[in-house]
């Protein structure tokens, strides 16, 4: 992945302007390669991560592109808040007000939490292609749900409500994908709020977020989780 | 020496030579303030993610000490092999730091310092600061580039579970981890 480095130049060059040279070939190599990229993204072998921290204590370029990218990797956070609840149904209020407070709770963690937080992505299968063929096993705070909505009308927003087997629904607006190739609407949720069991999901097309009637899709999914 | 400026990042770019170390060995304030600045950023690039806030910040203060210390008694001998020079301080200082570690699980009471949320006032708008603008690059980058960036970065995903998920290469995933950092990079360059 790293270029072969100039190492024996610059070793045997001792006059200024030649290693200058070459640190200044050096990091332009690294730049073609997305070192800096490589580098955060952790995918550099301890070799070539040796070579280029090498390198970049001697090159004020680099050693800025990396602090830049250190700082802005670990500040990523989500944009806005998730609106996770729109609507919830339960059998009895009470019950209602003590789910609730768990998923406000939860969804606190989620949105401020300050490290990285685990999250397993569950994609949930189309009910006409048959069973769920394996339970996911969530052990993570939190649970993105994926759909994929190829061949579904494509609409500006989407109602999803996930219904339990425990008999409670869970319902949330989310947009669109942004670019009409990408086929999976996903919503995260604190994992807590969706206990265990069989889920199904259905799907609502939206002209607007507001939209309070929709057009029911006809595609069902489901997943199950232990 | 060779002092240039350089147009992209309007810094500095510095040689070093028999001439910057002299100057350091003689308190030149620019040469010193050179130094400092250089060298806390890269031994703190190269400790970042091992330790907690403040470790991490002790140690780079470590290693900038034993490193002027080391220079004023006279080495490097090459002057060019200054930043290596100080690199392998940094490995040291890391090594001994895992050594004592293994060796004495000492318990700190300090909550704050173990969490790593122990910051100076100073620190902590800075921390703001660029958290808003982690925020603004965020918001202006397409919502799958934001989605991947996340499931690697806060949700800590694995890479290969990232490129599977979303459909992407390791090097689409470089690339959109390239533009959002040149991004951030254009809005932390003022700080």
């Amino acid at each position: 992945m790293i270029p072969a480095l100039m190492e024996n130049d610059m070793r045997n060059s001792n006059e200024p302007d030649a290693r200058e040279e070459a640190i200044r070939q050096q990091h332009q190599e690294f730049v073609k390669n997305y070192t800096v990229e490589l580098y955060l993204l952790d995918e550099l072998t301890q070799e070539e991560r040796a070579q280029f921290e090498e390198h970049y204590f001697e090159c004020e370029p680099c050693a800025e592109a990396v602090e830049a990218g250190q700082a802005f990797v670990s500040g990523i956070r989500p944009v806005k808040e998730h609106r996770v609840i729109n609507r919830f149904w339960l059998p009895t209020s009470a019950v209602a007000a003590t789910l609730l407070s768990i998923v406000i709770g939860q969804q606190y963690v989620i949105a401020n939490s300050k490290g990285p937080q685990p999250n397993t992505v569950i994609l949930a299968r189309k009910i006409e292609r048959g069973p769920t063929e394996s339970a996911y096993l969530a052990k993570t705070p939190s649970v993105t749900v994926e759909v994929n909505l190829s061949g579904e009308a494509r609409f500006a927003y989407y109602r999803m409500k996930i219904q339990s087997d425990k008999h409670y629904q869970l319902s949330q607006v989310v947009p669109a994908p942004p670019d009409e190739s990408e086929e999976r609407l996903s919503i995260q949720f604190a994992r807590r709020m969706l206990g265990t069991g069989h889920f199904t999901v259905q799907l609502q097309g939206l002209e607007s977020e507001e939209s309070t009637n929709g057009t029911r899709l006809g595609e069902a999914y489901a997943f199950d989780l232990k | 020496m060779l002092i240039e400026l350089s147009r992209k990042s309007n810094q500095k770019t510095v040689t070093f030579d028999d001439e910057y170390l002299s100057r350091l060995r003689s308190n030149d304030s620019e040469t010193a303030e050179h130094f400092q600045r250089h060298f806390r950023r890269v031994a703190g690039s190269m400790l970042y993610g091992r330790f907690d806030r403040q470790t991490e910040a002790d140690l780079v203060d470590e290693v900038l000490s034993a490193a002027i210390e080391k220079i004023m008694q006279g080495e490097p001998r090459d002057p060019s092999a200054l930043p290596g020079y100080v690199r392998g301080i940094c490995i040291n200082v890391i090594k001994k730091v895992i050594r004592n570690r293994s060796r004495e699980e000492r318990v700190d009471l300090n909550i704050d310092r173990i969490s790593g949320k122990w910051k100076t006032p100073e620190e902590a708008i800075l921390e703001r600061d660029t958290a808003e603008k982690v925020r603004r690059v965020m918001s202006v980058l397409r919502p799958r580039h934001q989605q991947i960036l996340l499931a690697l970065f806060f949700h800590g995903l694995r890479r290969d579970e990232v490129c599977e998920i979303y459909g992407v290469t390791r090097a689409q995933l470089r690339l959109i981890l390239f533009h959002a950092r040149c991004k951030f990079q254009k809005e932390w360059g003022d700080k």
